[in-house]
């Protein structure tokens, strides 16, 4: 598939930087509002320590997805495929669930020795429920149909979980996967702003400063890799998925 | 010789609606039985309890003289709807069976491209179930249960969405298969003339709960000519037995 982008998708994101740059050059809008190529001289001027941080952050964030992604994902299958495990948890996952992950903030900073423990905390406490519930519906959701299929074929619990329950949880898993990189890195910046380093850290010390132009440089910085993750995910499930795409063909 | 399938007195309601009710009959090793019966008579509902999909409230299933095993019979299924996995080509639907049961990777590949060029399906190996037509659907689903090399097959009105050709086609081949691999075959249809055409018996079932209403032994020889007197004769009969049930139901 052939990533092409629209030419109205590309002339209405041109003519918007150009109207925000004009309006800031006229003086039509307040005056703490940087122009794009403002933002774009202060994304220049930060570049030196620029890449530390990310490398913080980023470390962080998959410290913490990772081990939410251990954890949930197996979780989530016990549940959604034995009724009693299904029974034990939810009343503990429900318990927890409506609790923001930005509340644990200040139980993480007291309850772990270091920041980068910390950190990695609230990144999995924001993780953990999407890919939890998401696989949980999968495994829960997986049609009769086809496991009497295989049973018919003479699959034993195994095989039936191999070959039907995955596969057919497959996509909705991915669903998950996809929503916990969006939460995950929120909370990663959230979680931030509280410990001494990290993307979430650099743009709190550019609001001290009274840097405008360097808070929204780091902000656009944390959109972009918030995209790539999201995109790179995007692209997989396409390519992983491609059996619910296509034309009927035949008699 | 013990009997292939043992059915006896088998009771089944759902929710307190009887389907099946004090049914027993016997299937013959390598005897092709046709079962014909008003629509929703409990049909597929017997289907799957021998299969044992669905438990029975009372009764015995033996296949073999014991009860139902799928790990270990070889029973060949064709669902009423085809159900096709759909994260699977057509190739690895049909391998399906083979891959469950541990067979080795070439023995596989000769099996289904055997089994595609039969019916003619070569040319969709690669494509996924959404891909394909309700008949090309149908296709894979018997490609699939044949592959098993089952000893017994049990078919839920499996040529329904053909047109009559290819009815005509399968239903030839499927009397072959009979024929030289002496494969027991359990048929469900509501095409009497299909039944007809196929069967060395045939049970004609009554309306909801499902009891034998005539057993019907066949012994016309094959290939059997649809336009025959005797043909047209026995098909009469069980169409008029079909529709004593529906008055049946009218009075009642
Ligand atoms: N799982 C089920 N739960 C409740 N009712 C069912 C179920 N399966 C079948 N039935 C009912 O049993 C009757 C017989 O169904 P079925 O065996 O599919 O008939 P047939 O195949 O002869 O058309 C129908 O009235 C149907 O609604
Ligand atoms: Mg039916």
């Amino acid at each position: 598939m052939k990533a092409r982008i629209p030419l109205l998708s590309l002339t209405s994101t041109i003519c918007f930087f150009i109207l925000w740059e004009a309006i800031v050059r006229f003086g039509l809008a307040p005056a703490a509002l940087p122009s794009p190529s403002g933002v774009l001289y202060a994304l220049y001027e930060v570049s030196g320590t620029l890449p530390t941080h990310v490398a913080h952050s980023l470390l962080h964030f998959a410290a913490g997805y990772l081990s939410a992604a251990t954890v949930a994902i197996p979780l989530g299958m016990l549940a959604g495929w034995y009724a009693p495990a299904r029974k034990a948890l939810e009343p503990i996952i429900e318990f927890f669930r409506p609790i923001p992950p930005i509340a644990w903030i200040p139980f993480a900073l007291l309850a772990f020795a270091g920041y980068f423990e910390a950190s990695a905390f609230i990144i999995f406490v924001g993780a953990f429920f999407p890919l939890f519930t998401n696989t949980y519906t999968g495994f829960r959701d997986t049609p009769v149909s086809y496991v009497e299929v295989v049973k018919s074929l003479g699959a034993d619990q195994l095989q039936i979980l191999r070959r039907v329950a995955l596969p057919s949880a497959l996509p909705q898993i991915f669903t998950g996967i996809r929503i916990a990189l969006g939460v995950g890195w929120m909370c990663v910046i959230a979680a931030e702003m509280f410990v001494p380093y990290g993307l979430g850290w650099a743009i709190i010390q550019m609001r001290y400063l009274h840097d405008i132009r360097a808070v929204m440089a780091y902000m656009f910085i944390i959109g972009a890799l918030g995209f790539a993750m999201e995109r790179t995910a995007k692209l997989i499930e396409l390519k992983l998925f491609r059996w619910q795409r296509g034309l009927v063909v035949g008699v | 010789m013990p009997f292939k399938v043992e059915v006896s007195n088998l009771h089944k309601s759902f929710n307190g609606f009887k389907v099946i009710e004090k049914l027993s009959f016997n299937v013959e090793q390598g005897e092709f039985l046709c079962l014909v019966g008003p629509s929703r008579c409990g049909k597929t509902t017997l289907l799957r309890i021998i299969l044992g999909l669905e438990t029975p409230d009372s009764g015995k299933i033996l296949v073999d003289g014991k009860p139902v095993n799928l790990e270990k019979h070889r029973i060949g299924y064709v669902p009423q709807d085809p159900t096709l996995l759909p994260w699977l080509s057509v190739y690895d639907n049909i391998a399906l069976g083979l891959r469950i049961r541990g067979f080795p990777r070439e023995e596989i590949k000769k099996q289904v491209e055997e089994l595609m060029r039969l019916i003619k399906i070569e040319g969709f190996r690669d494509y996924y179930p959404h891909q394909l037509s309700g008949g090309m659907k149908a296709y894979v689903s018997i490609a699939r249960a044949l592959a098993i090399n089952p000893d017994i097959i049990l078919m839920d009105e499996p040529f329904v969405n053909l047109d009559a050709q290819t009815r005509n086609l399968l239903q030839a081949e499927l009397i072959k298969l009979h024929e030289y691999a002496a494969k027991t075959i359990i048929f469900v249809t509501h095409n009497i003339e299909e039944a007809v055409f196929l069967a060395d018996r045939i049970l004609v079932l009554t309306k909801r709960p499902a009891r034998i209403k005539r057993n019907i032994s066949m012994d016309m020889p094959r290939p059997r000519n649809r336009y025959s007197e005797e043909f047209i004769k026995i098909r009469e009969s069980i169409e008029e037995l079909i529709k004593e049930e529906f008055e049946v139901e009218f009075k009642a």
